[in-house]
């Protein structure tokens, strides 16, 4: 009777004090696995970094004859990359059409999206974006000599390109409801062409594009400067990725400060009549 | 068996080893509180007196900076040339009310430099951009003198000579290009601040709530352990110490538990019901400030028009997201049939910003048209030019007073935050050190029996 009772207490005992030790050991490990940080991946801290850039923009990424892709969004993507600690041969470009850069971005297929990708409401709810790190701004190509065009309502009745899939003639024809007679054409490489032959007067879109082709050897054009529009060019991101976004801000903000920004816009956009902004944009905020 | 290398075979050797187990519980339970405390106590400054405030200041830095433009475009609108360009000092004249005010909101964004000088903390980065902005200020100040000594003439709303108008689109352009995006990035800068140092500080909270919860119970149960191995050896009913360490050790764990629950919720009270709508709200002033402005741009500068139309849009839609509008046109058409707002306060919002956009209708009516003095007219408050209009200015006192409502929010759940915390600066240890005096109370008797 006693032993039993001696053995019930020295089991009641020890599964309180078991118990005891359970809790106080589940009470230091738990809490940071509930309340740490879950957020997604960053860009922040990866060793190598898959970037989605367009391979048809002169100026801005366009494909070299040796297949490589070149322009100020490939450099932009590659010195936030740099300052992010991922040097040039850890960067892989990846073309992007622009009806992919959503997706691509979601299903992890590229880390980061660096291809005249304007900042507007409805893409923010799928993607997080840093920057912009330009602002664009839509205008016009004439030919050299050009006096009649002077802002976008002086399009009426003139011959506009019109490229499949960019939505840049909307902006005149549709939303301005300016009267130009729109010539279809595959890409601003072929409107360039048809500008300097005739068969078009005038070529509308981002002023970084425009200033991009007019800068080909020998393209006998001329930018009008009637800006019209604000295009932000962010850099697209994991929806989420609220950390890598405010570094790559800082890293933005700081290219502006030290005049690589200015450097790069030079290199690639000198042509008459065009000045690039040389002063950080405002950014859209990463929350 | 491993009992026997740590004494548990022995009586008094379970004993030792399970008042040890109680005492190393109420340490913990000592020392998570009061980690949680301080983290709780680190939070509130951080909302209440440290980065909050100063984030907050330089958020306002933006809204002098937009109301600065505001007051030159009202200058060179009117025709007040002369009022803007007095020196009371030196000669015997009137100077205008907009001069006045643009001298004070000069000083305001310029304290809030210093504020923002301060929060950087050091960074490089930041540091410049601050400088950027205060001498981008003199710049601005140069070329709004020239625009004005240009500007000078006797006719009220006449049409601005070009050299005027140049001067006034380079001051206009340093402004809404330069200087605003920097002070809007720095303001960006500062809010993540704050929201990572709160994301970490409310959660370091809940986790020591929890950790509170877990020493608590592991006290209780090891406690109760022994207490029934006492009871049972020895015969007692009840140790009284012991029965007294159980109750104070509830009460210290409920106490502590619910006062970081709390704590919890002030802070997240004091970010999204005070600090976030404060730094939204101002933002949507700034805006609308620079909406109205835009509008008075392109009555001063119809050469830039499409331009200044095409910034009043987007800062509408920044404001009010309509999908699919692209022209102000069809903006309004939506906003009529709006019946809910949207974001932060958006349904109180929505009626004087409605009202607002009426108004500015007719005066993007009238100026199509071909009126410009009457668009001018009607874009100005009717009895005094000085101001805007009333339906914009009904828009931006609301908005003020929804800040300084959520302003209050911030203050009090702050301030109610810290009182609460204020006896929890002893009572963790005067708790502690009772309990741990009760459990040595109830042990050592039954140990000496051993000696």
């Amino acid at each position: 009777m006693h032993a039993a009772r001696s053995k019930s207490t020295l089991v009641a005992t020890a599964v309180l004090a078991g118990l005891a030790v359970l809790i106080l050991v589940a009470a230091l490990a738990l809490p940071p696995l509930v309340y740490g940080d879950d957020g997604p991946s960053s860009v922040t801290g990866k060793d190598k970094l898959v970037i989605g850039v367009r391979d048809d923009l002169p100026g801005l990424s366009l494909r070299a004859k040796d297949g490589s892709l070149k322009g100020f969004d490939v450099d932009v993507a590659t010195y936030v990359a740099g300052r992010l600690g991922v040097a040039s041969d850890d960067l892989t470009f990846q073309a992007l059409a622009p009806n992919e850069r959503e997706s691509a971005l979601s299903q992890g297929k590229v880390d980061m999206v660096v291809a005249a990708y304007t900042i507007t409401h409805e893409r923010k709810e799928q993607v997080t974006f840093a920057g912009p790190y330009y602002v664009a701004h839509q205008d016009i190509l004439v030919r050299q000599g050009e006096k009649s065009v002077r802002n976008v309502q002086d399009l009426r009745g003139k011959r506009l390109c019109q490229v499949a899939g960019s939505d840049s003639w909307r902006h005149v024809a549709e939303e301005r409801r300016v009267a130009a007679s729109l010539v279809p054409a595959r890409s601003y490489g072929e409107c360039l062409k048809a500008l300097a032959g005739g068969r078009v007067d005038a070529v509308s879109t981002d002023d970084l594009v425009l200033a991009g082709l007019a800068a080909a050897a020998g393209s006998r054009t001329t930018m009008v400067n009637a800006p019209f529009s604000d295009e932000r060019y962010g850099i697209g991101l994991r929806k989420g990725d609220v950390e890598g976004c405010h570094a790559a801000n800082r890293i933005l903000a700081g290219m502006y400060q030290n005049g690589a920004a200015e450097t790069l816009l030079d290199q690639w956009f000198t042509t008459p009549g065009f000045e690039a902004a040389s002063t950080v944009p405002r950014f859209e905020g990463c929350a | 068996m491993p009992s026997k290398f740590i004494g548990v075979r022995t009586v008094a050797g379970r004993v030792r080893v399970l008042a040890a187990l109680a005492l190393v519980a109420l340490a913990m339970l000592f020392t998570a509180t009061g980690v949680a405390v301080g983290h709780a106590r680190e939070g509130l400054r951080t909302l209440g007196d440290r980065e909050g405030p100063m984030v907050l200041a330089t958020g306002d830095m933006y809204l002098a900076l937009s109301d600065m433009d505001a007051q030159v475009t009202n200058v060179l609108l009117t025709g007040d040339e002369e009022g803007w360009l007095c020196d009371p000092e030196a000669s015997d004249c009137e100077r205008g009310a907009q001069r006045y005010v643009y001298d004070i909101r000069r000083e305001d964004a310029q304290r809030a430099g210093l504020q923002a000088v301060r929060l950087a903390k050091g960074d490089p980065v930041r540091l410049q951009a601050v400088q950027a902005v205060l001498d981008g200020l003199h710049a601005y100040d140069q070329n709004v003198q020239a625009a004005m000594e240009a500007a000078r003439s006797d006719q009220a709303m006449a049409v601005l000579p070009p050299e005027a108008i140049e001067r006034y689109r380079a001051a206009t352009a340093l402004m809404t290009g330069n200087l605003l995006p920097k002070a809007y990035n720095l303001t960006l800068d500062g809010a993540a601040d704050v929201d990572s140092a709160y994301e970490d500080e409310h959660s370091a909270v809940l986790a020591g709530r929890f950790r509170v919860l877990g020493a608590g119970l592991a006290l209780l149960a090891a406690l109760a352990g022994l207490q029934v191995y006492l009871a049972r050896r020895f015969r007692r009913m009840l140790s009284l110490p012991l029965a007294v360490a159980v109750a104070g050790a509830r009460v210290l764990t409920v106490a502590g538990a619910s006062l970081l629950a709390t704590e919890a919720d002030r802070l997240r009270a004091a970010k999204s019901a005070g600090f976030d709508p404060v730094l939204d709200l101002t933002r949507v002033r700034a805006i609308g400030t620079g909406m109205d402005t835009d509008r008075g741009r392109r009555l001063i500068d119809p050469g830039a028009a499409a331009r200044y139309d095409q910034m009043y849009l987007e800062k509408a839609q920044a404001i009010l997201y309509v999908k699919g509008a692209t022209s102000m046109d069809a903006y309004d058409g939506a906003l009529g049939q709006r019946k809910t707002g949207s974001g932060r306060d958006g349904a109180a919002l929505l009626p004087r910003y409605r009202g607002w956009q009426d108004h500015d209708r007719g005066v993007r009516e009238l100026v199509e048209g071909g009126s410009r003095v009457a668009a001018v007219r009607a874009h100005l408050d009717p009895r005094w030019t000085a101001l805007p209009h009333p339906s914009f200015r009904a828009h931006d006192q609301k908005l003020d007073g929804l800040v300084s409502h959520h302003e209050f929010l911030r203050i009090r759940a702050v301030k109610k935050g810290d009182q609460a915390l204020d006896p929890w600066m002893w009572l963790p240890a005067a708790g502690a050190l009772a309990i741990a005096a009760l459990i040595v109370a109830g042990v050592w008797p039954r140990l000496s029996e051993y000696r």
